[in-house]
């Protein structure tokens, strides 16, 4: 026996090595696949929830890119369409492990497809125009858009729904009730009950505006009543009236 | 009586039996040393590279197929560890062949490249074969790898195929490639050679 080998022997007899079944090999491969596929799932719910608080914080920015040709990749991509790219990898996966061997270029075609797939798709039908229902199905899945398109539907039946626009003064009391001054000096006090938790440009008591209706329980010059049902910075105005309008007086 | 059983039946008995693989190292030892050293591992690795090699073997014997055949299945899982040998220590080292081999891979490629007629004595085969053996160190491991098998390990294409997990066609494709990538090296520091 050679040097090489009487080593190896002596190690395998040493340590008491044992070959490695099969049933744990096949563990170990479908552990790790299962591993990337948690990952992959995990990382697509944190990046919806990052995206959530993103178009909380800077809804004006988002909704710039939402209304731009580039819908299908902007928006927040619905979870159908991320589970449906997560399958087709899964497929994809399994096909390109069960090659034979060899066809390098095959696999590499095949990673290719997998990953280019459903995003060109999704390009392609977004140019088209096709994405509009599925967009607005994301909208409306987007909790302020979701409240700004049933407003907009509101606004239609009932002229007095309007915005007011204005800088927080404080917090809201224990009846949910804050205290809004407009630009012409007006005090509002402005029931935000249906818009909690604030954003944090309202914590901060930076100018909003509240999508809502104006109530009054007597009419006065200095005060108002105002009941939020929407909130938005300030900039952020393309959800219910679109780009380049001004906004309506406050009645 | 371990000389009359197969290799497929020794590595069937090692899974039971673990001096059982001892017989089967004892047999390829030093073709995958000097395999491990014609890729380009240095001297003082190679033994390292095989050692690490053996083990691994060892550990995956339940899933070697007894199917198939098990001198594949062993160059390949060599062949692995010494490229990834390679890739580690970013450059190929020089072949550590003994010197005796070195002259016998360089004549065997001479006479594969060369027309006989061409190559007028002794002395200036060996210079030549030298030339081939100091130019195969230069090539790329995707050609160095198909030369060696191919016509110093003198396996078949499909066994070649079956060590680097590729189908037939592109490993004759990449030996023909290999082939003309020699000698246009050759030409280029300045050996013409005649192809048979």
């Amino acid at each position: 026996m050679g040097d090489i080998s009487r080593r190896v022997q002596e190690q395998l007899n040493e340590q008491n090595l044992q070959p490695t079944s099969k049933g744990m090999v096949q563990m170990r491969r479908w552990g790790v696949l299962f591993g990337v596929i948690l990952v992959l799932v995990l990382a697509s719910f944190l990046a919806g929830v990052a995206f959530d608080e993103a178009y909380d914080s800077h809804p004006d920015t988002i909704g710039r890119i939402a209304e731009s040709p580039w819908h299908a990749i902007g928006l927040a991509v619905p979870w159908g369409a991320v589970f449906a790219f997560l399958l087709v990898a899964a497929v994809g996966g399994l096909a390109i492990r069960h090659l034979p061997k060899g066809y390098r270029v095959a696999r590499l075609l095949l990673v290719a497809v997998t990953i280019a797939l459903p995003l060109g798709v999704g390009i392609f039908l977004a140019f088209v125009g096709l994405t509009a229902p599925f967009e607005k199905g994301a909208r409306t899945a987007i909790p302020p858009y979701r409240a700004m398109q049933e407003l907009r539907e509101d606004s239609l039946e009932a002229p007095e729904k309007g915005v007011l626009v204005g800088v927080p003064e404080g917090k809201p009391n224990e009846e949910h009730l804050l205290i809004v001054r407009d630009p012409y000096g007006r005090v509002w006090i402005v029931n935000v009950e249906d818009v909690e938790p604030l954003p944090r440009y309202v914590q901060e008591q930076r100018p909003a505006r509240f999508l809502g209706e104006a109530t009054y329980e007597e009419e006065t010059d200095e005060e108002g009543e105002f009941e939020a049902e929407v909130v938005l910075p300030v900039r952020a105005f393309h959800g219910l009236h679109g780009r380049g309008q001004e906004p309506p007086e406050i009645e | 009586m371990a000389s009359h059983r197969s290799d497929e039946q020794v590595a069937k008995e090692a899974l039971a039996d673990r001096e059982s693989f001892g017989v089967l190292m004892e047999r390829y030892e030093a073709r995958l040393l000097r395999y491990i050293r014609r890729l380009g591992v240095a001297q003082d690795d190679a033994d390292d590279v095989l050692q690490e090699s053996f083990l691994r073997m060892y550990k995956g014997l339940a899933s070697f197929d007894p199917t198939l055949p098990f001198s594949s299945w062993a160059y390949r899982i060599t062949h692995n560890q010494a490229v990834s040998w390679m890739r580690k220590h970013k450059r190929p080292e020089r072949q550590t062949v003994p010197l005796d081999q070195e002259n016998e891979d360089g004549l065997r490629l001479l006479d594969l490249l060369a027309s006989d007629e061409d190559i007028a004595g002794d002395t200036e085969r060996k210079e030549h074969a030298e030339a081939i053996r100091e130019t195969i160190q230069q090539l790329p491991l995707k050609y160095r790898e198909v030369l060696v098998l191919r016509h110093l390990e003198e396996y078949s294409y499909e066994e070649i195929g079956d060590i680097l997990k590729k189908p037939k066609g592109t490993v004759a494709t990449q030996i023909r490639r290999a082939r003309q990538r020699l000698e246009k090296e050759l030409r280029a520091s300045g050996l013409h050679l005649i192809q048979p």
